[in-house]
Order: structure tokens, then sequence, then C-alpha cells
């Protein structure tokens, strides 16, 4: 989870020369992690594949496991590397995204969570499509949630090449394995082991990375003797800023332009969480709404817990190292707690920095490897669940419609002649209606069609990311991650919104809604400076961009809200009173949850 | 249906064995009176719904059955819906709406519908909109908008006050309060500070307030259905 504040690339080779000796030992803890989490994977990877299975681990994991979980999930390496760096290097404006990625969850928690749980099966459409029932419906927040996935995934596994590159000082080839590497092993924990191994593999890292962040912590407060006052003074004078450290301004203090961009980000942060499809497909994972609950108050207390240790973390470095010590060993300051660790291990070339150092990094690269896991399983069902799914919908009833034309007044089989249908009953019926006995059978297919489709679908995602990444590699990528929470809070957000509260909602403006967040916030980012007229964007060389803001959140987020409000009021048909009721009543009460 | 329907024999069985012989959403796993006879929790007070023959039906066996499904595994019909449709006989917007576009039933569109499709989903809307406008059912939604729409419009206006007068008003914000400590960490630490209480205050509530009324619907609702499947 970083933030359009921490900037590209981390350069290779800075730190080379003194990583020799953490090189080998950050490789065997990594190693180690991989193990792990393959063996979990084989694991899970043992048992029959069902849908709830594969999409849901089984619906049976326990509040504190999926609290873990949704920690692990949200957790990012930009967090606990990208976050401390920043308030190392900026002080009280780096502590700006430690609040808004931790206020967020109070939207998860209150308005989201127990509603989607009580609601859906598997993903954000399925929400929506219970009151909605529209393909198309299905089809755009499909769109929507694989275009969010695969934002953040590109982000994060860019990351993932440039930490190799500051942690072990490896070359431009390094940094392209490791890209590929990680990419091949969140396909084989997703295609393999589905949600069940996803799930543990988040909730050791979050062991992991919490186990770290307490020991680095711990370690700076010790050193000040538990002083906080003591550790602010030292940061200040660490800083060279003085007490303008601890004051804002000192990175978004700038024009007008610059301020206005923060609080697009600021809006996006805070809305964006409640939209994210790997967040939301975390809460079917547990058997009631109120697990969900239990399990977002379980995620609430350790992430609250793990920021309030980054801003220890970054003042920390700012005191112990120094700000420009920092920013010499890395632009964007996502070398800080990596060089607070050597330091507070005894510095650079002792045992004990080198192992602590060599500890850090193989944290960040399990946080990165699970997190993309979690993504890639969002997306994947996305795509077969809500997109393939839709396509094989019509498709067959384009089929039907052709067959029912060929023979109009074709007269029904007698109920008698297929008792096994009867059984089957209402569900099935309207397939029976027109494909006879064969539309059973088809409809479990498709079942099993769709986690086989989701395993490919991992796959396919996993070679659009790797390549995208790559193309990415040496750009300043971290607008994507703000840019997936913008898109996220203004193509999920709204349309779920409206469609658990409002009851005059309609298919109609679901659909203007999430089209009318998703393309607004899409085309301002290729206007933006990120991607054009600047010199670190992404096109630096050519000048089209017309929004002078980085993040579309402050447009894009209205946008949303108002085409939804638009496509609802435009609505030839009036919304159906008996589908809000049915919402409603069981976003509530839970009747009739999965 | 992806792969089980909500009701009938065979794919209950699957349902169960899918979820490793369990079926939480049914059951409630979470649930204090699992194992107690409904007659022993609280009075259901929600009105009893029509009867199959009162609202006309005399679909044979398969609406009670779906009338139970009504308050089970019923959210598959969400993915499904879009077949349903085709049983309304719609193309149009409010066709694939599914509902003809409101409480107009498509048991009025004049089709033939041997297999009670449309009369159960008619069946099944008018249950949930007759448990909408219980009143137990206003009061779980009460209690839940009362405490979480205020809430939420206060912590989301004290978290831009905050982003906001840190970019407007950093001089107030840099003014110190004690030690190093100046309004800016402050209110930054108040924001953790309220979201934790702001958490806890929400979990007791919805504990305290809405579980117990919100399951006695649920199981209102699965009771009920229960009562009309067996006769």
């Amino acid at each position: 989870m970083s933030g359009r504040g921490i900037p590209a690339g981390w350069p290779a080779g800075h730190l080379a020369d003194a990583s020799g000796d953490h090189q080998g030992l950050s490789l065997v803890l990594f190693m180690l992690f991989v193990t792990v989490t393959l063996v979990i994977t084989a694991w899970a990877g043992r048992r029959r594949s069902s849908s709830v299975e594969f999409f849901a681990g089984g619906r049976l994991f326990t509040p504190a496991e999926n609290g873990l979980a949704i920690a692990g999930d949200y957790m990012s390496a930009a967090s606990f590397l990208g976050i401390s760096g920043l308030i190392a290097l900026f002080g009280y404006d780096g502590l700006l995204y430690s609040v808004g990625f931790f206020v967020a969850w109070l939207v998860v928690l209150m308005l989201v969570a127990e509603l989607v749980r009580n609601c859906g099966r598997f993903t954000l459409a399925d929400v929506l499509t219970a009151r909605m029932r529209h393909r198309r419906v299905r089809f755009a927040a499909g769109t929507a949630s694989v275009t969010v996935s695969v934002l953040y995934l590109v982000a994060q596994m860019v990351g993932a090449g440039s930490l190799v590159g500051l942690l072990l000082g490896g070359s431009g080839a390094a940094q392209t394995w490791t890209v590929i590497c990680v990419g091949a092993l969140m396909v084989v924990y997703v295609s393999f082991g589905g949600m069940r191994a996803t799930t543990w593999i988040q909730i050791v890292k979050t062991v992991l990375l919490m186990g770290g962040a307490v020991a680095l912590t711990v370690m700076v407060l010790v050193r000040f003797h538990g002083d906080v006052d003591g550790l602010l003074r030292s940061a200040t004078v660490g800083s060279g800023q003085g007490h303008a450290f601890l004051a804002p301004g000192l990175r978004y203090g700038g024009s007008g332009t610059s301020r206005l961009d923060f609080v697009s980000l600021g809006l996006a942060l805070v809305l964006g969480t409640a939209g994210l499809p790997h967040i939301l497909s975390r809460f079917y994972t547990v058997p009631t709404a109120r697990s969900a609950r239990r399990s977002v108050v379980w995620a609430i207390g350790l992430i609250g817990v793990f920021y309030l240790m980054t801003i220890v973390l970054g003042f920390g470095a700012a005191a112990v190292v120094g700000s420009d010590a920092v920013r010499s060993s890395n632009e964007a300051g996502n070398t800080a707690v990596p060089l607070l660790a050597e330091a507070l291990g005894g510095g650079s070339g002792t045992t004990g920095g080198a192992v602590l150092f060599a500890v850090v990094g193989a944290v960040a690269f399990a946080t990165i490897l699970a997190v993309v896991a979690g993504i890639t399983l969002a997306s994947s069902a996305s795509v077969a669940h809500d997109l393939y799914a839709t396509w094989r919908r019509s498709e067959r009833r384009g089929r039907r419609k052709a067959a029912a034309r060929a023979a109009v007044p074709r007269p029904r089989p007698a109920e008698a002649a297929t008792p096994g249908r009867v059984a089957g009953g209402v569900a099935e019926s309207g397939e029976a209606e027109l494909c006879e006995p064969r539309a059973q059978r088809s409809e479990e297919e498709m079942v099993e069609d769709e986690v086989r489709v989701a395993r490919w679908a991992a796959v396919g995602i996993g070679a659009v990311s790797i390549a995208l990444s790559l193309y990415a590699q040496d750009q300043n990528v971290a607008f994507l991650v703000g840019l997936a929470f913008a898109v996220a809070a203004s193509a999920n957000l709204p349309v779920l919104l409206y469609s658990l509260f409002w009851r005059r909602f309609t298919a109609k403006g679901a659909v203007w809604s999430i089209y009318g967040g998703l393309v607004p916030a899409l085309l301002l980012v290729v206007l933006s400076p990120v991607v054009s007229g600047k010199p670190d964007a992404l096109f630096p060389g050519v000048d089209f961009h017309v929004f002078p803001l980085e993040n579309p959140g402050l447009v894009s987020i209205p946008a949303g809200f108002l085409a939804g409000w638009l496509g609802t009021v435009l609505s030839r048909d009036p919304a159906d009173e008996g589908a809000f009721a049915e919402t409603e009543v069981r976003s509530l009460t839970g009747a009739g949850a999965v | 249906m992806i792969g089980r329907g909500p009701t009938g024999p065979r794919t209950k069985e699957s349902s169960v064995d899918e979820q490793h012989g369990a079926d939480p959403g049914t059951l409630g796993l979470e649930d204090p009176w699992r194992g107690i006879p409904a007659t022993e929790r609280g009075a259901p007070k929600v009105p009893r719904v029509r009867t199959a023959e009162e609202t006309g039906g005399g679909f044979g066996g398969a609406v009670p059955e779906a009338a139970a499904g009504a308050a089970r595994g019923f959210d598959e019909a969400g993915a499904d819906r879009g077949d349903g449709n085709d049983r309304a006989g719609g193309t149009s917007w409010a066709g694939e709406n599914g509902r003809a576009g409101g409480t107009s039933w498509a048991g009025e569109n004049g089709r033939a519908d041997p297999d009670g499709a449309v009369a159960e989903r008619h069946r099944r809307a008018e249950l949930y909109l007759e448990v909408q406008h219980s009143p137990a059912f206003a009061e779980v939604r009460d209690r839940y908008r009362g405490f979480v729409f205020p809430v939420a419009a206060g912590f989301l206006a004290w978290y831009l006050l905050y982003v906001v007068a840190a970019t407007t008003a950093p001089g107030l914000m840099g003014r110190r309060v004690v030690g190093q400590l100046n309004v800016a960490l402050v209110a930054g630490l108040a924001q953790f500070a309220t979201t934790f209480l702001l958490t806890w205050a929400y979990a007791r509530h919805a504990r305290l307030r809405r579980d117990q009324a919100a399951l006695d619907l649920r199981w209102t609702l699965a009771t009920r259905a229960e009562q009309e499947r067996v006769r």
C-alpha cells in the first residue's frame, strides 16, 4: 500500500557493497518462506476442489484467522518500507498516509463487511446481482474488479523487482527474474491452492511482518529508553529540518495543486479500501456476518498497531540513521527500515546488523509474495465467476432463444417423465424449460468450469502482470497503488453503497455508476502529469496532460456517485421493490446467506 | 444457479458436502440458539406469511420447497437469475429485471409457468416485502442506521477536516502542545484513537443491540419457510 508519494524505482546497487554478507542470509530466509508456502499450497491443493473451496476456502475460517489474513492482504511491503521511509524523509507529511490507510477500515467495518457477507457468495458482483439480476451489472462489476486488481498487482510486482535491487544489489537481469519468479509463485499458490492456501500464506506473512515490526519498534524504543519525546527530539535533529519536521508542509506544502492533490489522495485512500476486490472476497471465507465483523475488528487491531509502529520506525530512522543518510541511499526513502535495522543491530559490517538487515529483506519479500497471491485470487475469481459466467450464460441463452424460435409450440416435457428434475427444483427449471434433461448437468459442468477457468485465469493474469511489470520496471509505478485505490473508490464503492442502501436504485443506475466511476478515473490518469509532461512521467517525451492532479479521486469518486444517481433517475422502469426488500432483509439479518 | 440448487435432496446433499459436512449458512455456526427448538426462543415478531393456498399457489411440491430455499441458500439465485429472467419471458430491461419492473407480478404476464418459477419468485419477494415492513425488522434497521449513519458521517468529516487542515492551516497544526508534540501529531494520534474507539463501540453496539434481533428474524424466516414446506 504505497501511495503516490513513494516514487519509483528502488535504485539498484547502492547497497551492493554493504550487502554482501546479508545477501546469503536473506536468500536462505526467503527460500525458507517459499518452501513453507509451497507446502501449504500442496496441503490445501489436496482437497477436493469445489467452487466454495476454491473461491472461499471452505468458508470455515475463524474470525482471528481471517483477521490476520485481511491484515496480510492489506499491509504490503510498500507500507512497511515505503511509509516508514516517507516519515523518515518528510516527517509529519508521511504520517498522513498511515492515518488514511487506517481510518478507511471504519468504512469497511460499518458499511460494508457484514452486509457484503450476508448478500454475496464470492465476489462484489454477487452482491449487486443479488438485487439487480442483470448480466450487464455483473459484467460491469467484474470488469471494474479486474481493472483494480491488475493495477494493484503491477505496482506490487514492480515493487518486488525493485526490492531485489535494493536489498540484494541485483542487476537489471536479477530484477527481471525476480518479477518472473514472483509472478510464477503467485500463480502456483492460486491455481493449486485456491483461497485456502492463499489465506494461510497471508496468515504466516502477517505473523512474520508483525513480528519483524514489533522487534524493530521495541529496539528503537529501548534505544531511547522509552522516551518518546527524546525520540522525536532526536528525529528533528537527525532530519536537519528542526521542528518543521514534525509539522505539515515538508512535502505537500507547495503549490495549491499539490495540496489539492493530497486531499484527492486522502479521499481515495479512505474510500478505496472498501472497494478493493481482494479485501471484499476475504469476508466470504468466514461462516457468518458476525464472524465477518469480528474478522474486521481483528484486522483493525493488527493494522492499527502496525501503522503506529511504522510511525515509530520512520521517526526512529530519522533519529538513528538521519534523513540525509536515508536519502542518499534511496531517493524515495525506501531503505529507511533496512538501514534502521542495520544500525540497531550494531551498524554496517557487524554480524548483528547483517542479520537484522537480512531479516527485514526476507520479511519484505514474504509480504510482497503474499499480497500478490491475494490479489491474483480475487481477480481470477472475478474473471471466472463474473466475466466468464456472464459470457457463458449469454451464449447459452442465445442458443436457447434460437432453439425456442425454431420450435415455438413445443410441448412441455411432463414432470413425471423426469423425476430427477423435480428435486432439482426451481433453480434449474429455467434451464429445463428450454434445454431439457441436459440442462442440469450443464449447470453442474459450469461450476466445475468456473474453478477450472479461475485456475487458468490466474495463469493469464499472472502472465499479463509479469509482462506489464517488466514493461513498467523502471517507471514511476507507485502511483498505480494510489490509482488502484482511486478506481476502487470510484467504480466499486458507489454502486455497492447505492445497492445496499438506496431503495430506488436501478440496474441502469448500477451500470452507469460503475462505468461512470471507472472511465473518468482511468481517463483522468491518462491525462494527468504521471503519464506525460513531467520528467518522471510514464512518457516523459510527450506532454498531453490537461488534468493537473496526479490522483483522480477528487473528481472521479463524485463522478461515480453522480452517474449512479443519474442513471437511476433516468431509468424508465422503477426500482424493483421486492428485490430491494430481499437485499435489505438479507443484508441485515443474514437470512439466506451461504 | 451456480451448481447446487437451494432445494431438493440431491442438491442439498451436495451443498453440505461442499462445505465439509457443515453448512454454516444454514446452521448459523455462531448461533447461540443452535439446537434449541424455535418455539423456545423469542416469539417470531413477523406476521406469518400467507400460505401457498392463500396466495393462489398450488404449483405442487416445488413451491413450498422454494419458499424454504428463500430462507436458506438462495443467494445462488443471484448468479442465476439471468436464467430465471427467461422464464419471465422478457428481454427488455424491465423484463430482464425479472420482475417486470416493480410490484406487479409476473404471474400476470399471462405466460404459462408450469414450474412455478415466477410464482416462486413472486412469493419470495412477497415474503421479504412483508418482513421488510414488519416492526421487528424496522427496529433492526433503525438501530443499524441510527448508529452507523451518524457515526460514519462523523468520522469521515473528522478525517477530512484533519487532511484539509494539514494542507490549509499548517501554522495551526505546527503549534506545539507539550514537549515535541504539536497539534498535527496529536490530531494524527487522535485519529488512531477514534478509529480504535469507534471500532469497539460499533462492535459492542452490534453485539448488544442488533445481533439478537437479526438472528430472531433470520430464524423466523427459516422457521416459517420450514412450516410451509412441511405443509
